[in-house]
C-alpha cells in the first residue's frame, strides 16, 4: 500500500530547478532514505511535501488525498511529522514542555483557556512515554537550550513523534553527532519505526547508516531522482557512483 | 486553578483590609494607580513576554477604554458597570480589527504597524473634538453613579471605595491572566514565542493564536484605561499617545517579562520612583532615565526574572520540591 506519492513535483528558485519532476512512491511501513550531494534538493523535497514551501506544480498524494497547496499546519494534522536539519526546538522551555505542546496539539487540547496544563493526566503520561522512548526522562525538567547537541536533535525528533505521525520525515537526524551518539540514534530510529508502525523517510549523509538500515534508497541529483532501489542495487548503480558515492564504495 | 483563585482571593482580601488598618490618602491613591498600571503592563506582557509579540501601540486600547467609559457616562448612560463593560468591549473590538492586520507581519513590522494604528487612534481622539474634547481631553469630570447590584448600592465616589473596586477588578483580571498562561492555550503561546515555525509544525494555526491573545491583551488594556479614566475623572489625548505605549514596556523591562509578577512589580517600582523623584526635582525624566539605564545594564533582565534565575533561588525552590507532573503511580520527590 502506498502512503505517499508525488507526481511531477517541481520547484524552482529563480533559475535553479531545485526539485524537478519528482515522482516518488513511498510504501506504507517502509524505512527508507533519500541521499544525494549537497544542493541536490533533498531538504527542498521535504519542504514541499510538508507544505513549508509551495511547490510550483505537481501533485502530492498522502493516504489517497491530494495535499498539494494545503497550509503546513493542516498537513501536519493529516499525519506527516518532520524534524529539521538545523535543530528546531523551543529553546527556553523544558523538554517536558517541548514535547507536551505537541501532545496537546495532537490530542486537540490546545485551545483550552481555563484548564491547568499540568492537571491533564493523559497528556503528562503521553509526554513521559515519548521522553522515555528517547531515553530522556531524567532530563524532563531541564531547559532544552542547555542540552547537548545530540540530545537536542533527539528532542526535535521527539516533538515530531508526539504527533503520532503516519509518515515521519527526518532531515539529517544524526548531523553533528559523535559516532557513538550517531549509532544510538540509528538504533533508536529503527526501534521507534518497528514499535510505532510508522513510515519513516530520512535524509542522511552518513553512508554507513544509510546502507545499514534503509529498506529502500532514493538518490536525488540536481533535483531529479536518478536511482531508486534496495541498498544492494544502489551501491552498484553506475549513475549513483558517478554522481555521489564515488568509486571506493564498490 | 483552585489554587490560583485561592491565592487571588487572599491577596485581594489583604489589599482590601490594608487601608482599614493603616489609612492615608496618599497611599490609597498610589496603590490604586499602581494596580491600574500593573494591569496595563500585565496585559501587554501577555503579548511581549508570553507570545513574543512586541507591540508599541498598546496605548490605543488603554485610550479607547478610557474615552469610551468617560463619554458613555458623561453623555449617554448612568449605569456605571454597563458603561465599563461596553468600554472594555469597544477596546476588544478595536484590538480585533487592528490585530487582524498587525498579525500578518512579523516581529519589527508588527511592532511598527501596531504603533501606526495607535497613532491613528491618537489622531482621531485629537481631531474629533465634538466627541472627545480634542486637545483638552474629556474635562468636567466623569460622573460615577452608584452601582446597584443584587439590591445593594455601592458608590465608588470616595478614594477608599474606588480603591476597593479597583482591587476586585484588577485582581480578578490577574487571576484570569494566570489561568490563561497556565492553560494549554498559554503553553502554545510560549512555543510561538520560542519558535513560531516549529509551532506550525506541531499543527497549530499560529496566526489565530496571535490574534486571540492580541484581543485578550487589548481587552485588559481597555479595562485598565477605563479604570484610569474613572480614577482621575477624565481622559486625555496622551492616553493614546506612543509615550503611553512605552510606559508598560518600561515596567516590563524593569520587572521582568518571564512571569505575571514581573510587570506588576515593575509598575510598583516605576510609580513609586516617579512619586519620590517628583518630590525632589522637576528633572524627573533625567533621573528616571538614568535609573532605567543602570537597572537594565546591570541586571540585563527584569528584576523578577533575575531573582528566579539566580542560583540561590533555584536551590531554594528545588529544596521545596515543587510538585511537577510525573507519571501516574510514580511518586514525586
Amino acid at each position: 500500500m502506498v502512503i505517499l506519492q508525488t507526481e511531477n513535483l517541481k520547484k524552482a528558485f529563480g533559475g535553479l530547478q531545485a526539485v524537478n519532476k519528482v515522482n516518488l512512491t513511498i510504501a506504507k511501513g517502509e524505512l527508507s532514505s533519500i541521499i544525494g550531494p549537497n544542493g541536490a534538493g533533498k531538504t527542498t523535497l521535504f519542504n514541499l511535501i510538508t507544505g513549508y514551501l509551495p511547490a510550483d506544480s505537481g501533485k502530492i498524494i498522502f493516504k489517497g488525498e491530494n495535499i498539494f497547496g494545503l497550509p503546513h499546519y493542516k498537513i501536519v494534522r493529516k499525519g506527516i511529522g518532520r524534524s529539521f536539519q538545523r535543530t528546531t526546538i523551543f529553546p527556553s522551555l523544558t523538554l517536558f514542555e517541548n514535547v507536551r505542546a505537541a501532545i496537546l496539539s495532537h490530542k486537540k487540547k490546545n485551545f483550552k483557556f481555563f484548564t491547568d496544563s499540568n492537571s491533564l493526566e493523559d497528556v503528562n503520561e503521553a509526554t513521559f512515554q515519548i521522553l522515555e522512548s528517547l531515553n530522556l526522562p531524567d532530563k524532563a525538567y531541564l531547559i532544552s537550550s542547555t542540552l547537548a547537541h545530540g540530545d537536542q536533535k533527539l528532542l526535535d525528533i521527539g516533538i515530531a513523534l508526539a504527533l503520532e505521525p503516519d509518515l515521519l520525515l527526518l532531515d539529517e537526524p544524526t548531523a553533528g553527532m559523535s559516532p557513538e551518539e550517531r549509532w544510538n540514534t540509528v538504533a533508536m530510529i529503527q526501534k521507534l519505526w518497528k514499535t510505532r508502525n510508522m513510515t519513516v523517510v530520512f535524509i542522511e549523509h552518513d553512508m554507513d547508516m544509510v546502507f545499514s538500515i534503509s529498506q529502500q534508497i532514493r538518490v536525488l541529483h540536481y533535483g531529479e531522482i536518478i536511482a531508486e532501489g534496495q541498498p544492494e542495487e544502489i551501491s552498484h548503480n553506475r549513475a549513483v557512483i558517478e554522481a555521489y558515492l564515488g568509486e571506493e564504495m564498490i | 486553578m483552585k489554587k490560583t483563585i485561592f491565592w487571588g482571593s487572599i491577596i485581594a482580601v489583604i489589599l482590601i483590609i490594608f487601608p482599614f488598618v493603616y489609612y492615608s490618602n496618599f497611599m490609597i491613591n498610589y496603590l490604586t494607580q499602581i494596580l491600574i498600571m500593573a494591569l496595563f503592563a500585565v496585559s501587554l506582557n501577555l503579548l511581549i513576554g508570553y507570545t513574543g509579540m512586541i507591540s508599541f501601540g498598546h496605548a490605543a486600547y488603554f485610550g479607547i477604554g478610557a474615552y469610551s467609559v468617560g463619554i458613555l457616562l458623561q453623555k449617554y448612560s448612568s449605569n456605571l458597570l454597563g458603561s465599563l463593560f461596553l468600554a472594555v468591549v469597544f477596546s476588544a473590538i478595536a484590538a480585533l480589527v487592528i490585530g487582524f492586520f498587525c498579525i500578518r507581519l512579523g516581529r519589527i513590522y508588527f511592532a511598527m504597524l501596531s504603533l501606526a494604528f495607535a497613532q491613528i487612534i491618537y489622531t482621531i481622539v485629537v481631531k474629533w473634538t465634538g466627541m472627545t474634547g480634542g486637545d483638552q481631553g474629556l474635562i468636567g469630570g466623569i460622573p460615577k453613579p452608584p452601582i446597584s447590584l443584587l439590591g445593594l448600592s455601592f458608590s465608588i465616589g470616595t478614594p477608599l471605595n474606588f480603591y476597593i473596586f479597583t482591587v476586585i477588578l484588577v485582581i480578578a483580571s490577574f487571576v484570569i491572566c494566570k489561568f490563561i498562561v497556565d492553560s494549554p492555550f498559554g503553553a502554545i503561546l510560549k512555543t510561538i514565542r520560542d519558535n513560531f515555525l516549529r509551532t506550525y509544525f506541531i499543527g497549530i494555526p499560529v496566526k489565530i493564536y496571535q490574534l486571540v491573545i492580541f484581543v485578550i491583551a487589548g481587552t485588559f488594556a481597555g479595562l485598565s484605561g477605563a479604570l484610569m479614566a474613572l480614577f482621575i475623572s477624565g481622559a486625555y489625548p496622551d492616553f493614546t499617545y506612543w509615550t503611553k505605549s512605552a510606559e508598560p514596556i518600561f515596567m516590563i523591562l524593569v520587572g521582568g517579562m518571564g512571569s505575571l509578577l514581573g510587570p506588576i512589580l515593575g509598575a510598583a517600582i516605576l510609580n513609586l520612583l516617579t512619586a519620590y523623584i517628583t518630590m525632589y526635582t522637576h528633572l524627573y525624566e533625567l533621573v528616571m532615565g538614568t535609573v532605567l539605564v543602570i537597572f537594565i545594564l546591570s541586571l540585563k533582565k527584569g528584576l523578577v526574572d533575575y531573582l528566579l534565575e539566580s542560583e540561590r533561588f533555584k536551590r531554594w525552590s528545588s529544596s521545596l520540591a515543587k510538585k511537577k507532573p510525573s507519571r501516574i503511580g510514580q511518586a514525586t520527590e
